[in-house]
């Protein structure tokens, strides 16, 4: 008999597979539970038949306690789909128990049951009271509740494709909802608030399973300028490496579509105040190279030497070609010092005036040396740079250190989150970028002053550099 | 900083929200929105967050929405919070909203009644429609109908909290928001909730979920991916074989997939799926 079910199945299944699965695992992902007499040997039957048969095709049965306490409540809650063969006066009870309870208690099973009943019951005092409750009834005729007639089993069949599909088509929704394809990573609340200013369409979702971490993401999105809007998602780390790798693999975990994550936030600045044009100043801009991040503190330590054994990952090829090209291309005022004024107006920022001093370079003995001035850029502007970027668990506030790693490895700025996205990025192939405001030049003077306006300014370039980056075509059509 | 006319105007509202002298209760203005998407946007959300933390600390107290057109339940991250809290067993928002109460008793009429209503203030958009559809349809919010309404649109919760409207045209689509403490205010806004409440019909949120099974089921598939190769007739569709054989109620989905706009019949009865009808054939 069960072949001839399988059979039926396979029929209707595949003539609905005119959607574009086999039928092998149609009902996947599919929580039902039957409800039949455990005394009348006819419907055992039948429930035992159709319970392997719905199984075979990836259906979940659930097995549910005789007793409806409230552990048996809410796993009936849990199913997607409930069978009840009415047929006998001990289901038809227990249906009309669940309705009740469902109505009373304020739970959707009522939606999700479903109630095959002999017709001849149809003016009954049970049917009477299953419409009471806005119950789904389908009559069948008595004969229909043998092994031997599949009408009951095609009825059912067909309730279950219909929540399959509509299961499906939900998950696929939500799935569409939030759907990004660029993440941005901070690590400071500040840095946070102001990345925030750079989306459009701003929302949250936070996330809070049972047993699992509380996760709370900011979606947005950034419009090209060659058409369409790139879908980001903005969270935030915390400070170091390890919570910003652990980030950012949650993050792609999470959103599998995403292809490139950001770094961007505040850095300590490499300065040089005898080259102007390489000279980095508080509340410029520092983008990384091709060289990527170096992790300065991955070091083989002997007792009279440290060797340096960091080994960069480069940054995403095409991210990097753009903000090259982006760079060479700005003229006169670049849209993303509108942006940056932006978000120093909603966030009550003043660009600081003080300086720290206590450093090498700005002394000569005792005399302070002027920082270098370059020609033909605004002193209040950012000037952005490109360059090697150092990242290590180290907040770092020397000088001497700091130009040490600044000869050996080109650096131009120094944090302590990029090595961590590198690496997770890496491991999970997907790319990342990393763009810094200087707030500091990691010496004894190293404080928070510059720290606002310095995110402002990394948020505003990000906004600037992903709006001048073309959607990919098939992105265009998500909106 | 808000300023003087506007507090006059804050109090004006609550009067006509039944609050009688409300200069003699101590309020707490926490944010302010003048009449403009961003800003309006800014106050919910600070809203919306709000009652997240509540629902963290089992403080949310009455929840109630007097609202015209359910638009709150539109908003992206409403519905995220309203879901978790349904999620959550914290309870759920009751929900008032305008609807002539003979649509109340079909899914299709009081579907089509709400997207009426949510298109009238911006460009349709059929995936936050359904998002905004498949969360009523978890009873994840508690419906109730009004047939009447002109009152001061606001929302109740967490004891203390109201998130209040300034009086405005249903079509408006921005309008003054304030989001205040005050526990006295929120006890006499929950009692008025409690009596408007009383006075609405309950909706039955199945209907919605009825809605998006005709919508997403088997006949509805069935009738898109016909209509993918040729339009058709009405007669023509519904006497297909496998429609006859299984489908219990193809005009049900017939029904749902022309309220969504995604088939329309020519005035010769020839049916077309649209290009949003194409887009949700392909969406899963």
């Amino acid at each position: 008999m069960k072949e001839g079910l399988i059979a039926e199945a396979n029929s209707l299944m595949s003539d609905i597979s005119m959607t574009r699965e086999g039928t092998n695992n149609f009902l996947t992902g599919l929580k039902i539970w039957i409800g039949a007499s455990s005394h009348v040997q006819e419907i055992i039957n039948i429930a035992k038949n159709y319970r392997e048969v719905f199984e075979k095709f990836g259906a979940t049965i659930l097995s549910i306690d005789k007793d409806l306490g409230d552990i048996a409540m809410r796993r009936i809650e849990d199913a997607d789909l409930i069978l009840m063969f009415a047929a006998t006066p001990g289901i038809s009870a227990r249906a009309l128990e669940i309705l009740f309870r469902s109505r009373f208690e304020k739970r959707t099973i009522a939606d999700k049951l479903y109630i095959y009943i002999p017709e001849d019951y149809a003016s009954g005092f049970i049917c009477s009271r299953f419409n009471f409750y806005n119950a789904k009834i389908k009559h069948l005729s008595k004969s229909c509740f043998c092994a031997e007639n599949n009408l009951l089993f095609r009825k059912c069949l067909y309730d279950m494709c219909e929540e399959t599909l509509n299961k499906r088509r939900q998950k696929a929704l939500i799935e569409s909802e939030y759907a990004p394809k660029i993440g941005i990573i901070t690590a400071l609340p500040v840095e946070l608030r102001s990345v925030k200013h750079i989306l459009s369409n701003f929302r949250t979702h936070i996330i809070r399973e049972e047993d699992k971490l509380y996760q709370e993401y900011n979606h947005g999105t950034i419009e090209s300028k060659s058409g369409g809007k790139h879908k980001i998602v903005v969270a935030r780390c915390g400070k170091g490496n390890i919570k910003a790798a652990i980030e950012a693999s949650t993050l792609i975990n999470k959103y599998p579509n995403v292809e490139v994550i950001f770094m961007v936030g505040v850095a300590a600045g490499v300065p040089n105040v005898k080259d102007a044009r390489q000279h980095v100043r508080l509340g410029d801009i520092v983008v990384c190279n091709e060289y990527g991040i170096i992790k300065f503190d991955m070091v083989k330590r002997y007792t009279k030497k440290t060797e340096y054994i960091p080994t960069p990952n480069a940054p995403k090829y095409e991210w990097l070609t753009r903000v090259e090209n982006h760079i060479g291309n700005m003229e006169g005022t670049p849209s993303c010092w509108s942006y940056l004024d932006d978000i120093l107006e909603k966030e009550k920022i003043d660009r600081p005036r003080t300086a720290p001093l206590k450093d090498t370079p700005w002394f000569e003995g005792e005399k302070a040396v002027r920082q270098p001035i370059v020609p033909d850029h605004d002193p209040k502007r950012p000037r952005i740079h490109i360059g090697a970027i150092g990242s290590s668990d180290t907040v770092l506030k020397s000088a001497i250190i700091r130009d040490r790693l600044s000869k050996k490895f080109k650096i131009k700025a120094i944090e302590m989150e990029a090595s961590g996205i590198a690496e997770a990025t890496w491991e999970n192939g997907r790319g990342y970028f990393v763009v810094r405001g200087i707030c500091d030049f990691a010496n004894d003077d190293k404080n928070k002053v510059w720290q606002p306006y310095a995110a402002a300014a990394a948020a505003a370039f990000t906004r600037d550099l992903i709006e001048s980056m073309p959607l990919m075509e098939e992105s265009k059509k998500d909106h | 900083m808000i300023d003087k006319s506007e507090i006059k105007l804050l109090l004006k509202t609550l009067e006509i929200a039944s609050v009688a002298n409300p200069a003699s209760n101590k309020i707490n203005v926490l944010e302010f929105s003048n009449a403009t998407t961003s800003e309006n946007n800014r106050v919910r959300d600070a809203a919306n967050r709000l009652i997240l933390s509540l629902m963290e600390t089992n403080n949310l107290g009455t929840c109630i929405h007097i609202t015209g057109e359910m638009r709150a339940l539109t908003d992206p991250f409403h519905r995220q919070v309203c879901e978790e809290m349904r999620r959550r067993d914290k309870g759920s928002f009751y929900v008032l909203f305008h609807i002539p109460y003979k649509r109340i008793q079909d899914a299709f009429s009081l579907v089509e009644w709400n997207l009426s209503k949510w298109a009238s203030f911006r460009l349709r958009q059929w995936k936050e429609e359904l998002r905004t559809i498949d969360i009523i349809a978890k009873r994840s919010v508690n419906l109730l109908a009004y047939n009447t309404f002109n009152d001061i649109q606001y929302s109740v919760f967490g004891h203390k909290y109201i998130l209040l409207q300034e009086k405005h045209d249903d079509k408006a689509i921005n309008k003054r928001i304030w989001l205040l403490e005050s526990e006295a205010i929120n006890g006499i806004l929950v009692e008025r909730g409690r009596q408007l409440l009383s006075r609405g019909r309950d909706v039955n949120e199945g209907l919605f979920r009825d809605f998006t099974l005709n919508l997403s089921g088997v006949a509805s598939r069935w009738c898109l991916t016909k209509l993918e190769k040729k339009s058709i007739g009405k007669d023509e569709l519904f006497s297909d074989p496998f429609l006859r054989d299984y489908a219990e109620n193809p005009q049900g989905s017939f029904n749902a997939l022309k309220i969504m706009g995604f088939i329309v019949e020519n005035t010769d009865g020839l049916i077309s799926i649209t290009p949003v009808g194409r887009d949700f054939l392909n969406s899963y």
